[in-house]
């Protein structure tokens, strides 16, 4: 059923069967709530409807704040009180060019017309973010459907095309610079549709929608993709198929040579185009597996191609063999030691989507990739499944960690025991207070780590700047370098002071680095800094979930004492007083 | 162009039981069937029918038979 949110979406049956998709959906268990005020200067309601489905899928349950019909500005710089007592995570400004003042007048130039907009948006983006310290989404503008002065108004110095193109790159500016905003690009949405399906002009008459229904669809699943990347939810690794999916004609059948890959055949260099996309999706960080019906050294031998650009050695997992894929998937999953919801399972075979999407329900995206190459790039394209809000270095490097991992692996199968094979990586760690550079790194680990996390506390971006910035709280980050490379920043702890003893509310670590005892040095390097500040007592608090069960003994094998247990989650502490804090001997901390 | 077909799209969007829409269906008898939910009927229904309605006409649409007999006339 919920295959037609599953891009290509299938709008007409979202229409009909809205109210039915989201019963079904809010049986499922485990949703997490958000707060998100809607202000919008046009109509939102179908909007709204639309947004909440893809963002349950997703495993949120949205509340809403809805402002009056154009009162998108008014509410913030008049401080609705209704506003500020929801809240809100996050603020979406859903604006168009009708909304634009004096877009179409002809008194003031474009530069100046776009300046006055931007100025007021500011003021709105700025009040946001110190009464909320929330995320702020905004649109962009699309141009204008009709232009008096028609293909003049591009260049004519009052031209509302102008206007929009000026504003725009003011916009993206803004947003390079303001941490905390975020752009949804209507200017391409609109492009990609065209501005004539992208408005209906009746509907803005008889609704005030500034969108067709049509629109309102791609719109909102661009909106839900950020709103899943601001809370770490973007999906992390590529999993494909390979006969008449990586190239063409089964190579079982017809052999490394007689597949259809390269400029010598139309279907040959679409093949070659989709490889070329995958790679550049591999360099920003996604990592690629394969899970195919095939040989395993058939299969392999497809990428000897001499046309091939993708490489054996470019997917981080590599399952060929004649196993149900759902078994592979998991196996996949387990490999790479990420969660399914991080997969997108590309197939040209509609039995196997079928079949994965079952097995897996929501949690696999499985995009109607179709069984035709034309267009496989532009839906896993469209699909804008790996959507980010920025970029961090971590994540174009997680491709060589993982890589490095596997490396790890393979040597720690000659050592006799475990504890040999941690003195002989050699590791390093640098522990040190949050840093301004490392901002973007730390809030991705804070909402992306769900297996070694104590509290599952998630933070917006605002909200690690805040603990930077306070005197009653410790933050310590670590970064981990061994023999076979730099595992980068990896894990985080953090506490608040109240007098003489100090709660650790944040103590999580990426599973790159499972089993290698950085926890210890990480922790042990807390306690000092506590002991530095005459902290007396210490307490940790485990608060279970699904994944997290890793991590439920960590505080008694530390040395702590249970204190106390209520609905589930426990309370540890330790006498600082009387604990002398041990060094970790597998790890050397590096002075900075 | 079936009866049948409109009063299921009505049924879905009001998402009410079958049965509960009827030809003689307004939205006062329906609590489901508000502004918001009209709209949506519309693109649906044009949607469903390849058809566009004209802005006049949807003005005067009060009950389901309404639609059905709107549909009719662009589909002749």
């Amino acid at each position: 059923m919920f295959e037609v949110l599953e891009y290509p979406f299938d709008i007409s049956k979202i229409l009909r069967k809205k109210k039915l998709l989201k019963r079904h959906f809010l049986e499922n268990e485990g949703l997490v709530s958000i707060k998100i005020a809607v202000l919008g200067a046009t109509t939102t309601f179908e909007l709204i409807e639309q947004l909440e489905l893809f963002l349950l899928k997703s495993g949120f349950k949205p509340i809403f704040y809805t402002c009056d019909y154009a009162q998108h500005y008014n509410v913030v710089i008049f401080n609705d009180e209704a506003l500020f007592n929801f809240k809100p995570d996050i603020v979406y400004l859903h604006v168009s060019p009708e909304s634009i003042d004096e877009l179409n007048k002809s008194n003031k130039s474009s530069q100046e017309k776009a300046q006055i907009e931007l100025n007021k948006m500011q003021k709105v983006w700025e009040k946001l973010n110190t009464n909320f310290n929330c995320s702020v989404i905004q649109d962009n503008f699309e141009m204008p459907a009709v232009r008096s002065l028609g293909n003049f108004s591009l260049t004519s110095n009052t031209g509302s095309s102008k206007t929009i193109t000026f504003l725009n790159q003011m916009m993206s500016q803004e947003a390079n610079k303001l941490s905390y905003l975020n752009i949804i690009d209507r200017f391409y949405l609109s492009s990609k549709m065209g501005l004539d399906l992208w408005k209906d002009y009746s509907l803005w008459l008889s609704s005030k929608y500034s969108l067709s229904y049509n629109a309102i669809t791609h719109l909102t699943y661009t909106l839900s993709n950020v709103i899943n990347s601001l809370f770490g939810k973007s999906k992390k690794c590529l999993v494909l198929d390979l006969d008449n999916t990586l190239w063409g004609g089964v190579i079982g059948d017809v052999g490394k040579e007689g597949i259809d890959l390269g400029r010598d055949t139309s279907i040959g260099q679409a093949y070659l185009d989709f490889h070329l996309y995958i790679k550049e999706l591999k360099d920003r960080g996604i990592i690629l597996a394969v899970c195919s019906k095939n040989e395993f050294e058939t299969a392999k031998s497809g990428f000897d191609h001499p046309d091939s650009i993708l490489k054996f050695e470019d997917f981080t997992s590599f399952k060929a063999n004649w196993d149900p894929k759902s078994k592979n998937i998991h196996e996949i999953a387990n490999e790479i030691n990420i969660g399914l919801e991080s997969l997108v399972f590309i197939d040209d075979n509609p039995v196997e989507r079928d079949i994965v999407r079952k097995e897996f329900g929501s949690l696999v995206s499985v995009p109607e990739i179709g069984d035709d190459v034309v267009y496989y790039r532009a839906i896993l394209d469209g699909a804008d499944l790996f959507t980010t809000t920025s970029l961090s270095s971590e994540d174009v490097k997680r491709n060589e960690y993982y890589k490095s991992n596997q490396n790890r692996e393979k040597f720690l199968s000659t050592f006799e025991s475990y504890n040999e094979y941690l003195k002989s990586l050699k590791m390093k760690a640098e522990i040190a207070p949050y840093k301004n550079m490392y901002l973007s790194r730390i809030s991705q680990l804070i909402n992306k780590t769900n297996q070694f996390n104590l509290t599952t506390r998630r933070m917006s971006l605002q909200e690690v700047e805040k603990v930077m910035e306070e005197k009653n709280k410790i933050s310590l980050y670590a970064r981990l370098i061994d023999k076979f490379g730099d595992n980068g920043l990896v894990a985080l702890i953090q506490g608040t002071i109240i007098d003489e003893e100090i709660e650790i509310d944040l103590w999580l670590m990426s599973c790159r680095v499972f089993k290698r005892t950085l926890e210890h040095s990480l922790l042990y390097s807390f306690l000092k800094e506590a002991k530095n500040k005459d902290i007396k007592t210490v307490r940790g608090r485990y608060i279970p979930t699904k994944k997290n069960h890793i991590v439920s003994k960590l505080y008694e094998e530390m040395g702590f004492l249970l204190v106390e247990e209520n609905e589930g989650s426990q309370i540890f502490e330790i006498d600082l007083e009387n604990y002398s804090i041990p060094n970790n001997p597998n790890i050397v901390i590096e002075k900075l | 162009m079936s009866v049948s077909t409109i009063i299921e799209i009505f049924q879905d969007i009001l998402d009410v039981k079958k049965g509960t829409v009827n030809l003689n269906s307004t939205s006062s008898d329906i609590d489901e069937w508000d502004s918001v939910a009209t709209v949506n009927i519309i693109v649906a229904l044009e949607d469903e029918f390849g058809i566009k309605f004209k802005l006049e006409d949807i003005q005067e649409v009060k009950s389901v038979k309404d639609f059905v007999e709107l549909v009719q006339e662009h589909k002749k």
